[in-house]
């Protein structure tokens, strides 16, 4: 079964706490959203599920392998593909189809089936025609999506998105989310974010604060509670604030979420 | 400062950029497109940091020859360009060289260090243990302590949160207070709608330069006031008025 699960985390880099008894449990396949401020401990959080720093305290299981058992851990990265903020930095090779293929040949898969998934994530992020190219010609979006061939050629159940496309405009964003959306129906992905935006769809949403999780809930409930989301430094959604917005102006237009709710509320 | 590139070119491998000629005045200009359309490379010619393979550079008439100081540039990713082993040090080494006693020295940093909101706990820690965001207000805190009279700023709103923003808007919000020019290339809008100016680029050519109101189409606010029929309105609030007058009109 697709799942993440945190019992009483908490970690610290040093005095201070930067996750403080965090506990949730996410269940897949579906997109659940991670939304938190700078600093509010998310991609620490991400760092641990993945088991990239030593989990001291509570206990964390993706898809029901513990992340503290060092024999796991293979099985859980080999599960788990996250795509960062920044492709840029990440790119190991001058050719594209070589940079796909760096993760299934580390997994030590034979040739065939190394090509063969090269092939299948550079068709699925439609850039079967750039496999050629050097990855740092391409543009921002076409960068994102090169990233994401890499980590979509290590066949993960679990996909992690680590605030993977504030660098991009809203059409490319649109692109590569035009790519990621449909893999909800067979994968668990989680999104690290800070743009409630983003998360007006999501089956779930978690909600950050100073290492806390303050909410986790279905976006509806979530995301139209601004006062929740503005004490962590959260920016509502558009339609939310236009609702408060009216609110305050005398005006009651119910609860939409996302721009298409807000304009049919607006024509009734 | 009135910061203006004529005829200007620059060289990148084999490829010359088409000759630009543009001024940016005093006040916020912001200048869009999507990625790839130009909007970092025209910012590296205004930087005076680049040298143009062909046309002029000037500030308030005046062509530069090498580097201005009077010239701020904050980079993309400007948290990664923190380098001193403590955050106090890091950002007053923009203000070394400048013939400042060290009160004055320690005073500007705090002012900075302040208004970035960094804990003063954190002041004596390496950069390197600040959050995404803190170290991002360091940073630009930093390349702006010496009090520049041109800024050019690639996308400092990436990644930020709600109060990092409102940092960054409080920011330029002083510096244009006080006479400076500030071009910010950014993918938001947010800024843009109370700008003096908004440019779009696309593949190297600004195709549309004027005033929020003329140039912004896209925002949300833009998007919503024109399906309403109420002609384009690029202010949240004024937009919010708007439609409250207009449901109450039907009532």
């Amino acid at each position: 079964m697709l799942s993440i699960t945190a019992d009483d985390v908490s970690f610290s880099y040093g005095m201070e706490d930067v996750l403080s008894h965090v506990s949730f449990s996410i269940i897949g396949p579906g997109k659940t959203v991670i939304l938190g401020a700078n600093g509010s401990g998310k991609s620490t959080l991400m760092k641990l599920i993945d088991g990239l720093y030593p989990l001291r305290r509570g206990r964390i299981e993706v898809n029901g392998l513990s992340v503290s058992d060092s024999n796991a851990i293979p099985a859980i990265r080999a599960s788990v593909g996250i795509v960062f903020q920044d492709p840029d930095s990440q790119f190991v090779s001058p050719v594209l189809e070589e940079d796909t293929a760096f993760g299934p040949e580390n997994l030590g898969l034979d040739r065939e089936e190394v090509e063969r998934r090269v092939s299948r994530s550079l068709e699925l992020t439609g850039l079967s025609a750039f496999r050629l190219r050097v990855p740092q010609t391409l543009s921002g979006g076409e960068k994102e999506r090169a990233q994401l061939s890499g980590v979509l050629a290590l066949s993960p159940e679990v996909l992690i998105f680590d605030e993977a496309f504030s660098m991009l405009d809203s059409i490319s964003r649109r692109e590569v989310m035009g790519i990621v959306n449909p893999m909800r129906k067979d994968h668990l992905l989680v999104f690290i974010t800070h743009d409630a935006e983003e998360a007006v769809d999501a089956d779930t949403v978690i909600i950050m604060d100073k290492g806390r999780i303050i909410a986790s809930e279905n976006p509806r409930d979530t995301l139209s509670r601004s006062d929740l989301l503005r004490s962590a430094s959260i920016r509502p959604p558009f339609a939310v604030r236009m609702r408060d917005a009216l609110k305050k102006r005398g005006i009651d237009v119910g609860s939409p979420l996302t721009m298409e709710e807000l304009e049919a509320a607006l024509w009734n | 400062m009135e910061l203006r590139l004529e005829n200007a070119s620059i060289q990148r491998g084999s490829f010359r950029i088409p000759p630009v000629s543009l001024s940016i005045d005093p006040g916020l200009s912001i200048l869009m497109g999507r990625s790839g359309s130009g909007k970092t490379t025209l910012l590296m010619m205004l930087s005076s940091l680049i040298p143009l393979c062909e046309g002029r550079l000037l500030a308030d008439g005046k062509e530069l020859q090498g580097h201005s100081r009077r010239i701020a540039v904050i980079f993309q990713h400007p948290e990664r360009q923190l380098f001193a082993s403590t955050v106090f040090s890091d950002v007053s080494s923009g203000l070394s060289g400048l013939g400042l006693d060290r009160d004055e020295i320690r005073k500007r940093t705090e002012a900075a260090l302040v208004q970035a909101g960094i804990d003063r706990r954190k002041w004596t820690c390496s950069p390197f243990s600040l959050s995404g965001g803190e170290r991002r207000r360091a940073a630009i805190a930093g390349a702006l302590i010496a009090e520049p009279d041109a800024v050019l700023m690639d996308e400092p709103d990436v990644g930020l949160d709600d109060a990092s923003r409102s940092f960054l808007s409080g920011l330029v919000a002083s510096l244009r207070d006080r006479g400076c020019a500030v071009l910010m290339t950014t993918h938001g809008c947010d800024d843009a709608e109370d700008a003096d100016r908004v440019m779009i680029m696309e593949k190297g050519r600004i195709v549309q330069d004027g005033t929020p109101d003329e140039v912004l189409s896209f925002t949300d606010e833009a998007v919503l006031s024109t399906r309403l029929g109420l002609g384009r309105i690029v202010r949240f609030e004024e937009l919010a008025d708007r439609i409250a007058e207009r449901m109450r009109g039907m009532e």
